[in-house]
């Protein structure tokens, strides 16, 4: 079993705009993420959509070790 | 079939797909002492209904006097007349019930100060009968669809229903003599195939809005019951009508709410004009979904788009000032920022009519259940099956759905399918083999599928099929550009023959599970395009330039379509339902849509 196809798998979300988000990480920035950004990458992607979403927007505060990671999923114009 | 890990399963009811629809039908079966279970391709309360915000119509009357007699008025227009009347007067009374249910169920409604559920206005929403602005659609905050899910998983739990969660179902498992027996199911953590046998299979899969390239649904909504049921000699019906949003960002498909433009935002043509001002003089940039995406496509499709392919449109909000957009329009500036690199305080937002919802699917009576044309019989059942949500086509929606009534046509119907099952299903009763020649059948297909090694990439297939539906069969519609478009997706569809799936594993193949939707899609794309060919009427969302009025006389009917395996389609029809329910109220005789 490929982890990539797990991720991928899980990757897959309800809200579309999440869809976009981890797509674009996916091919932009997961072969070169380090083991403890995919290791946060899985612990968010555990996390409710909803949840996920306001993380992105700044609309709720998010623990320190989520900065890096969420840095990257905001950007997917480039 | 020695090369699959095959494991066999017996419930009374098994419900394919875990979003609001699937949930409410899981929970109700589960309440009724029904040995349910529940298979999903993904966790549950990350199913696409988690995306609706806006909340479910219900006539509860809270904030003024109403009356489900009104909302069944509103649905009815806004169905431009094709909604099934009998099950449109069903929805708009259950409504009222099923509301209070979800309450009591644990869905924290937003309330008014005297502690009653509070409601607010959507458009198409009036009462008596199109005089005054109704307050009738209950919500949850912005997270309406997510607190359903949430409040509706929670309650299936504790009522013992199974879940199979992240199982991808490929097939529904038939008879000989047209009774479906259960259904096969892919366990995409190890691999292993799982036959259910049940009494009754409730498909409530959802949507196909990834038919189309630019769509507001997540990446999950690939109509899979609807493949299901074409490949099982099944017609879906009223194909054609597809509803879409004016303002989905243009390149990622996100949406931008109709609420901007109600703030004030306004949209704009390479010219810089506003150019709704000419399409609806009054209403301007608040028109109804339809027009505004209309004017929009007419504007681009007369070269007055913006961008270096001039294939889009600008909506402004830098006027509003940066206090108001952070105000009354949280998060639009964060996505817009996201999705389109723009800063909307300073440049406008590309955006482009997108797919939003789908109209048809698989038909049904108001109770659930799936029904067919069969000897002469328009609404002859199928034993064993039925469909819900948007993947069924009741029909209360007709030609075009309004706003909030979506979350409570799966409410509702999840509520139908429980209820009828408790009639007619007994519980733990003994049920026959499954027909072998069945069983064989759908194996067979997972095999041949699993081992597909032709030469074109699942993803080039989809791609072109989404450009396709996305060029010919979106909001402008004549015979010529329809007719282009069937030709291409015939082509599309033959192109399925020489699919190459790359990986063989069966644990977590992510390539394998596109494959089988894209099947599914395939099957949606090619009705929908036939069907809006078919169609020389505009009705609803279906707005034919080489047609431009409601033909009831000719058209006041659904149309109803088969697939073969080559993907040749075939069309008949079904009656509108032109009664109700009851004579608590009359049938409401056809008139122009006008608001």
């Amino acid at each position: 079993m490929s982890e990539l196809s797990r991720v991928k798998m899980r990757c897959r979300r309800g809200l579309k705009e999440l869809d976009v988000i981890f797509q674009h990480y996916l091919e932009r920035h997961y072969p070169s993420a380090s083991p403890t950004e995919l290791q946060r990458l899985d612990e968010l992607l555990a996390m409710q959509d909803p949840l996920i979403w306001d993380m992105l927007l700044d609309a709720t505060p998010f623990p320190d070790q989520y900065a890096d990671l969420i840095a990257k999923l905001r950007v997917v114009n480039d | 079939m020695t090369e699959y890990k095959i494991e066999h399963h017996t419930y009374d009811v098994v419900v394919v797909g875990a979003g609001g629809a699937g949930l409410r039908a899981t929970f109700g079966m589960a309440v009724k002492g029904l040995s349910t279970a529940c298979i999903t391709k993904v966790f549950p309360t990350r199913s696409h209904t988690v995306a609706a915000q806006g909340g479910m119509s219900a006539a509860l009357g809270n904030m003024e006097p109403d009356k489900w007699q009104w909302h069944m008025y509103d649905t009815v227009k806004g169905s431009d007349w094709l909604g099934d009347q009998d099950a449109i007067e069903y929805m708009c009374r259950e409504a009222i019930p099923a509301v209070i249910e979800l309450e009591h169920q644990g869905v924290p409604f937003s309330r008014t100060e005297e502690g009653r559920i509070y409601q607010r206005p959507f458009g198409g929403m009036t009462t008596e009968f199109g005089k005054g602005i109704a307050h009738r659609t209950c919500a949850a905050a912005d997270r309406t669809g997510h607190a359903i899910l949430h409040t509706l998983y929670q309650q299936s739990l504790r009522h013992d229903a199974v879940f199979f969660i992240e199982h991808f179902a490929t097939d529904l498992i038939m008879d000989e003599e047209g009774v479906c027996r259960g259904v096969l199911a892919w366990d995409l953590a190890n691999g292993i195939l799982r036959i259910f046998r049940a009494q009754k299979v409730v498909l409530a899969t959802g949507g196909y809005g990834r038919a189309y390239f630019s769509a507001t649904s997540a990446h999950t909504c690939t109509g899979d019951g609807n493949g299901m049921v074409t490949r099982a000699g099944l017609p879906l019906q009223d194909m054609e009508f597809t509803q879409f949003h004016p303002t989905g960002i243009y390149g990622a498909g996100c949406l931008i709410t109709e609420g901007v433009r109600g703030e004030g935002g306004y949209l704009t043509n390479a010219k810089g004009e506003r150019f709704m001002e000419r399409y609806a003089p009054n209403a301007k940039d608040l028109a109804s979904r339809d027009v505004v995406s209309r004017s929009m496509t007419i504007e681009i499709n007369e070269g007055r788009g913006v961008g270096p392919k001039q294939d889009h449109i600008h909506l402004h909000l830098e006027h509003l000032g940066p206090e108001v957009i952070h105000e009354r329009l949280p998060g639009i500036a964060e996505s817009a920022r996201i999705f389109a690199g723009v800063d909307v305080t300073k440049q406008p937002i590309p955006v482009l009519p997108t797919v939003h919802y789908n109209m048809g699917g698989i038909p049904t009576n108001y109770h659930g259940e799936v029904v067919t044309l069969k000897d002469g019989e328009p609404d002859s059942v199928v034993p064993g099956l039925m469909a819900i949500g948007e993947c069924a086509c009741v029909s209360v929606h007709g030609a075009n759905r309004l706003g909030s009534n979506s979350l409570l046509d799966i409410v509702v119907f999840g509520r139908a399918a429980a209820n009828r099952c408790a009639e007619t299903v007994t519980p733990s009763a003994t049920q026959p083999a499954l027909p072998e020649a069945g069983v064989a059948k759908v194996l067979e297909r997972f095999k041949r599928i699993h081992h597909g090694n032709g030469n074109t990439s699942t993803a080039q297939i989809r791609e072109a099929m989404q450009h396709t539906m996305q060029k010919h069969a979106a909001v402008f519609r004549t015979a010529e550009t329809l007719q282009e478009g069937v030709d291409k997706m015939n082509e599309i569809y033959a192109s399925f023959n020489d699919v190459a799936v790359t990986d063989r594993s069966l644990v977590w193949n992510s390539d394998l599970m596109e494959t089988f939707e894209l099947a599914n899609l395939l099957d949606c794309a090619q009705t929908s395009i036939q069907c809006a060919l078919n169609r020389e009427e505009s009705r609803g969302a279906h707005a034919r330039e080489d047609f431009p009025d409601r033909n009831d006389e000719q058209w006041m009917k659904h149309s109803i379509a088969w697939v073969d395996e080559a993907g040749k389609v075939s069309i008949d029809y079904r009656p509108v339902h032109t009664y109700t329910l009851t004579d608590e109220i009359e049938y409401i005789a056809p008139k122009k849509r006008v608001y």
